[in-house]
């Protein structure tokens, strides 16, 4: 079907695939940001449940290393903050990606003549 | 009128739903083994903490083999709390945060098969919507 399509708006429809994986592994990289900020999230809470004194251990590799309440807190704190900004950014490209895809949906549904393009980003 | 435009959204959304049902199959075997392993840590933890179970245990090494090993102190568990941090506590905190996490486990297993159960009545409404139109499709003669 493509081959009677003239070439500017195959590699219109191509882009727009293009922009689809993309938002796709966006939504993956983001879905996975937000356990791992939720799991940072919970770990705090339970932390802060627990006596100054607790002894803490952090997974290093396959052993447990023995630390203190003060740093993973400060370390998971540092963590969580990470994952936020990073998670920003990616709701930034997410919405870049959205856009860009529906411009192109548009231009796409009017060279062909109002006809139906690829469904969502 | 029914068209093969409409079964191709018809087919679409059976792909997306029946995809949809399969991660959340995938989630609740998850969480099913997640709840296994707290019951069996749970059931570890007391029956350590008994004065009457001996302090020398066989340490699981793989393919069913077993090392001797002694346990010095039965009274302190060390669990994890998530983010590769764990935390040592006595039997009963032990016992309660895992009874805790497996009641929010419970929970959510019941969110994901009530959930499951919706996405299982839509892939039966689409696949009666989809053989409808399919034989109105037969039916219509070609123009």
């Amino acid at each position: 079907m493509s081959a009677e399509l003239p070439p500017q708006i195959q590699n219109q429809v191509a882009q727009l695939q293009q922009l689809q994986q993309q938002a796709q592994a966006l939504a993956v990289q983001r879905s996975q940001l937000e356990l791992a900020l939720n799991e940072a999230k919970q770990t705090l809470a339970e932390l802060d449940k627990l006596d100054e004194k607790a002894v803490i251990f952090k997974t290093v590799g396959t052993i447990l290393v023995r630390s203190n309440k003060d740093q993973v807190n400060g370390e998971l704190t540092e963590k969580k903050e990470t994952y936020e900004v990073r998670l920003k950014s990616l709701e930034r490209q997410e919405e870049r990606v959205q856009t860009r895809f529906q411009q192109l949906q548009q231009q796409l549904q009017k060279a062909l003549g109002g006809g139906t393009a690829p469904q969502g980003a | 009128m029914a068209s093969e435009q409409e079964v191709r959204v018809i087919l679409s959304q059976l792909q997306q739903s029946e995809a949809e049902a399969r991660a959340y199959e995938q989630q609740m075997e998850i969480v099913s083994f997640t709840i296994s392993e707290i019951e069996n840590a749970v059931v570890a933890v007391e029956a350590l903490s008994k004065p009457d179970i001996g302090k020398e245990t066989l340490i699981p090494i793989g393919a069913n083999s077993f090392v001797y090993g002694t346990i010095p102190q039965t009274n302190r568990v060390i669990i994890g709390l998530g983010a590769n941090v764990s935390a040592e506590v006595d039997v009963t905190d032990a016992v309660s945060y895992l009874t805790e996490r497996k009641k929010k486990l419970t929970e959510m297993q019941g969110q994901f098969a009530a959930r499951l159960n919706q996405i299982g009545s839509q892939i039966y409404s689409l696949q009666s919507k989809l053989q409808t139109v399919q034989s109105q499709l037969k039916a219509t003669p070609d123009v």
